[in-house]
């Protein structure tokens, strides 16, 4: 009899913890917005179309302090999901959860996303804004097929970055020339001393690397030594490297709600996500460059460009 | 008039050069129509909605949908390889043992399929194959390559990708698919299929389209190859 009992009391909780969480995801999701930055626009239609259902827009304006309600607003809709976009947004999303973390925090387009320590919270999850080595290098061994060598120059503030590199060109069948510097001026001459040695060079967005100055050097060395220079934006491209491989927001957006729907649906937590890496990539081929220093590229390559600029 | 183009699981990606090689042909039976290609969902759907093109090419599940049904005809369908469909194949990365057990709680990327994106998948992939998908998380790319680079990399666990695009990639750098092994093979899926639109197009326009594309064997160069098409033929359900 007892035993019967137990069993109908732990049906009636299973019913009503379903219950319970069903009424939790029929809550609105939240987009929250770090300010009014036009890359937002379209991942956040894109975002919104693709969840098919309520969405309610947030914005931080820039700072908190525009709005310092904010928080009460948010948190009063009882939001099924908040997806933040930017830096300043997935902050805040996740200090306001923090005593919430029922509450799936789900971010995007967050620069060096591992300086918030968003992942603190088990209720975090997001998109790295910058396409993983491994999305550049298998993307660079398809452009241009005799690349086996791939030279990185970067700092000790890099390291993760590095970490991955390796396991990725080892997935790939690929070597890195690598060096560490300590100081921009050890640039140069690191550069110099690869550049017999790689395929291609791998432009890091390292602190200590990236200076003007440097890029600027970089800029005319790769056309001085005929390498094919890869960068991670396009504007990389605009300003003279050959290829960059940058990630493709629309893309994100989309990957962002099926993320969302897994949560939602019970299949993954967001601690099991973790921060995924963009897998949406836009290509841009310099022509000018690229023919300048004697880059081949099939026909088949060609038509994998996303954007070809002179 | 506008000819619209969306698929999502060819590998041309530079649809600059696309528009470019499909207004010359065109122009060149002096047919004045503009071709606009389109890389991402959300816009072609609000395309085709908001200016409906006068023909299009687009994938066969989005015909399922019962608006543009009613708005657009098919009239052609292309070849691949002498047939008229495609398969998609289900990846895995080298280590999964058991095929009942390879997709419980994994990650999956692959191209969307519209708003009824599982049912479609489930249709042509996980019932006929008998796979258990119900735990697993699907994460939508935007582009095959995109699915399929995705699983090179170990981003994901699984990748739905089109057969056609992972020959494309092995004719390109065989060495990048090296540990990649196939788990199943999708029901043929019809290639994209070319439609006009009801009820505005003279038939004029629409017999030079379909003699045009017709006799599109004859004209080789770039445009077959990335449209990853040799030729058509009439549609008939």
């Amino acid at each position: 009899m007892f035993n019967k009992l137990v069993i109908i009391i732990l049906m009636f909780g299973c019913v009503t913890c379903a219950q319970t969480c069903l009424a939790k995801v029929k809550g609105p999701i939240v987009v929250l917005l770090s300010g009014d930055e036009e890359a937002y626009h379209k991942p956040v239609v894109t975002f919104g179309e693709e969840m098919q259902r309520p969405i309610q827009l947030f914005n931080l304006h820039g700072d908190i302090k525009n709005n310092p309600d904010l928080k009460k607003k948010v948190m009063s809709t009882k939001p099924a999901l908040i997806f933040a976009m930017g830096a300043k947004a997935a902050y805040a999303a996740k200090l306001w959860t923090s005593n919430r973390q029922d509450i799936p925090v789900l971010f995007a387009m967050v620069l060096n996303w591992q300086r918030y320590h968003l992942l603190d919270q088990q209720n975090v999850t997001g998109i790295a804004a910058e396409t993983a080595p491994g999305t550049q290098f298998v993307n660079m061994s398809v452009i241009s097929s005799n690349i086996r060598r791939i030279g990185i120059v970067l700092s000790r503030y890099s390291s993760e970055i590095l970490i991955q590199a390796r396991k990725n060109a080892k997935l790939l069948g690929l070597e890195l020339e690598t060096s560490i510097i300590q100081r921009p001026r050890d640039f140069k001459r690191a550069f110099k001393k690869m550049a017999t040695q790689v395929d291609a060079y791998w432009v890091v967005n390292d602190p200590v690397i990236y200076t003007l100055s440097n890029i600027d050097w970089l800029k005319e060395r790769c056309l001085k030594e005929k390498m094919l220079c890869v960068g991670q934006s396009s504007n990389s491209a605009k300003f003279g490297l050959a290829l960059t491989f940058n990630p493709d927001y629309i893309g994100v957006a989309y990957q962002a709600a099926s993320m969302a729907k897994n949560i939602l649906a019970g299949n993954k937590n967001p601690a099991q996500f973790g921060v995924m890496p963009p897998l949406a990539t836009q290509i841009t081929l310099n022509h000018n460059t690229s023919q300048f220093i004697g880059l081949k590229l099939t026909p088949r390559a060609m038509n994998m460009i996303t954007k070809i600029i002179n | 008039m506008k000819f619209y183009y969306f698929d999502p699981d060819s590998p041309q990606s530079n649809l600059v050069s696309l528009k470019h090689e499909m207004d010359s042909l065109l122009a060149s039976k002096g047919l004045h129509i503009s071709f606009q290609p389109f890389a991402h969902s959300q816009d072609f759907n609000r395309k085709i909605r908001e200016a409906k093109p006068a023909f299009c090419i687009l994938p066969s599940w989005y015909l399922l949908q019962d608006d543009i049904r009613r708005q657009f005809t098919p009239i052609l369908k292309p070849t691949r390889h002498g047939i008229t469909t495609y398969r998609k194949v289900l990846l895995i990365a080298n280590g999964y043992a058991k095929i009942t057990t390879a997709l419980a709680g994994k990650t999956m990327a692959v191209v969307g399929m519209g708003s009824r994106s599982f049912a479609n998948l489930n249709r042509i992939i996980f019932l006929p194959n008998k796979l258990n998908a119900s735990s697993l998380s699907i994460i939508t790319t935007t582009k095959d390559i995109d699915a399929l680079f995705a699983l090179v990399l170990h981003q994901v666990d699984a990748a739905l990708v089109s057969k056609n695009n992972i020959d494309y990639i092995r004719k390109i750098n065989p060495r990048i698919l090296k540990d990649i092994h196939i788990l199943a093979e999708s029901q043929p899926i019809p290639l994209p299929i070319l439609c006009v639109a009801q009820g505005t197009v003279p038939t004029a326009v629409r017999k030079d389209i379909e003699k045009l594309f017709l006799a599109y064997s004859e004209r080789s160069g770039n445009l077959m190859d990335m449209l990853q098409i040799e030729g058509w033929q009439y549609y008939v359900q």
